[in-house]
């Protein structure tokens, strides 16, 4: 069955991405119950992927329980070729098109505006899993994973309004910028100051040993050990 | 969306830190660029700000200063580091006293050959000549870093406070007027020379 769970928390990174958690209330056969998640972008981390059962009925805890849970991403080279195409679609549409009267225009613009900023994370990854029921019942399934996607982050800005000399006064704001393909509404929102890992230094290194002298490689190792990075949550 | 509003205290940190090195203890004249941070101390409970937040100040309603956060601690928000152009700081030599040499001799590549080591230690005078061309007073802190080849003896006016190896002084310059501070290093000067080993040249009237 194809679900698609209400997002209800939303926490975005200062360095962009966030974690996603969604719910759901489900209502489930005896047997195997298999669930397809609607709405996961290709940006979604898999690994952090998780989903807990909260049982409406605290006797249900032995005899629902989650079997499986099934996640993928689509293939990166592919997933590239369509958006090109995608893109060169409507290059064509907007060079060839003969009529291009007021009404056309704007719903040509939009169209081809949309494919020009679409990209691989505005796809849809896979997030499917299996519950196993011994008998008829209502659970309630809360998802949460990482999405990895650069173009949603959120940064403050400071006004300072200098009184005298020595005092002032300060406001802080908060700018939430998301130039992803998904939208998050009526969401509770929070912030946290946190950057995604970067590739890592293996990943790094076979990309750059065969152009890179000996020497050079030696010196980027030691910039590649890790650093510290704790998630600080913000109190609004 | 608006995150908070509260007064604060604003300070000026500024600091010229002055290092070094045998080479540049002998230079005619120097230039040290003033480093100012703005510590703004906020009034009710911490928030945290990520670095490189832009801050934007403003006075008399226009603004007159962008920069960025570096950071937070506790109710502190610290801006970026920024050059203070209004404030010059020279640095002048005034005086060299070049002691006596000590020369030894090190082994070079080519056994006919040794490297002629001079060593001297000499004294010398700066002076360091800071102008606030500010409208209004101002507190720097001026540090002196003593290196392994260059080392403090003393200064006028004394230091206000000693931390091994560096040496602070807290100062009070009024709008438009200069403050003047000298100083006395000791520097170790080296020069390497590679030269034939007596043994081995030969005599021209041979």
């Amino acid at each position: 069955m194809i679900i698609d769970p209400k997002v209800t928390r939303l926490i975005i990174f200062n360095g962009g991405g966030g974690i996603v958690e969604r719910e759901i209330k489900l209502g489930l056969n005896q047997g195997t119950n298999e669930f397809q998640i609607q709405n996961i972008p290709a940006s979604f981390d898999p690994n952090s992927a998780d989903i807990k059962l909260e049982y409406l009925n605290s006797d249900d805890q032995e005899f629902i329980t989650l079997q499986q849970t099934i996640v993928s991403l689509p293939d990166r080279a592919n997933t590239q070729q369509l958006i090109d195409r995608e893109k060169s679609a409507a290059k064509n549409i907007i060079t060839y098109s003969i009529d291009f009267t007021r009404e056309m225009r704007e719903q040509i613009s939009t169209m081809c505006e949309a494919s020009s900023y679409r990209t691989y994370s505005d796809t849809n990854g896979k997030f499917d899993f299996i519950i196993n029921a011994k008998k008829e019942g209502e659970v309630i399934i809360k998802i949460t994973y990482f999405i990895a996607d650069l173009r949603m982050k959120w940064q403050t800005t400071l006004q300072v309004n200098l009184t005298d000399d020595n005092e002032a006064e300060i406001e802080g704001f908060i700018v939430v910028d998301n130039h992803t393909g998904f939208s998050y509404n009526n969401v509770d929102l929070g912030f946290a100051i946190f950057e995604l890992p970067a590739p890592s230094s293996d990943q790094v290194q076979s990309e750059s040993a065969s152009t890179l002298p000996m020497e050079q490689q030696a010196v980027n190792d030691l910039n590649f050990q890790k650093r510290t990075q704790r998630m600080k949550n913000l109190m609004l | 969306m608006n995150w908070f509003k509260a007064k604060c205290k604003l300070t000026h940190d500024r600091k010229v830190s002055l290092q070094y090195d045998e080479n540049t203890v002998t230079s005619n004249k120097l230039n040290w660029e003033v480093a100012i941070k703005y510590v703004l101390v906020k009034e009710g409970e911490p928030k945290e700000i990520p670095p490189k937040s832009p801050m934007t100040f403003y006075k008399a309603g226009l603004p007159f200063l962008f920069l960025s956060t570096s950071g937070t601690i506790g109710n502190k928000i610290i801006s970026e580091e920024l050059i203070d152009d209004d404030i010059l700081v020279d640095d002048d030599i005034i005086e060299i006293k070049e002691g006596k040499p000590e020369i030894t001799f090190e082994d070079a590549r080519d056994p006919k050959e040794h490297i002629e080591v001079r060593t001297r230690f000499d004294r010398i005078t700066r002076r360091i000549t800071i102008e606030n061309k500010l409208d209004n007073e101002i507190n720097l802190v001026l540090e002196f870093k003593q290196t392994k080849d260059v080392t403090f003896i003393k200064s006028d006016p004394e230091p206000s406070k000693i931390e091994q190896p560096d040496y602070k002084y807290d100062l009070k310059i009024p709008s438009e007027e200069k403050s003047r501070v000298s100083f006395e290093f000791q520097a170790k000067i080296v020069s390497r020379t590679t030269k034939i080993k007596p043994a081995f040249i030969k005599d021209s009237k041979t």
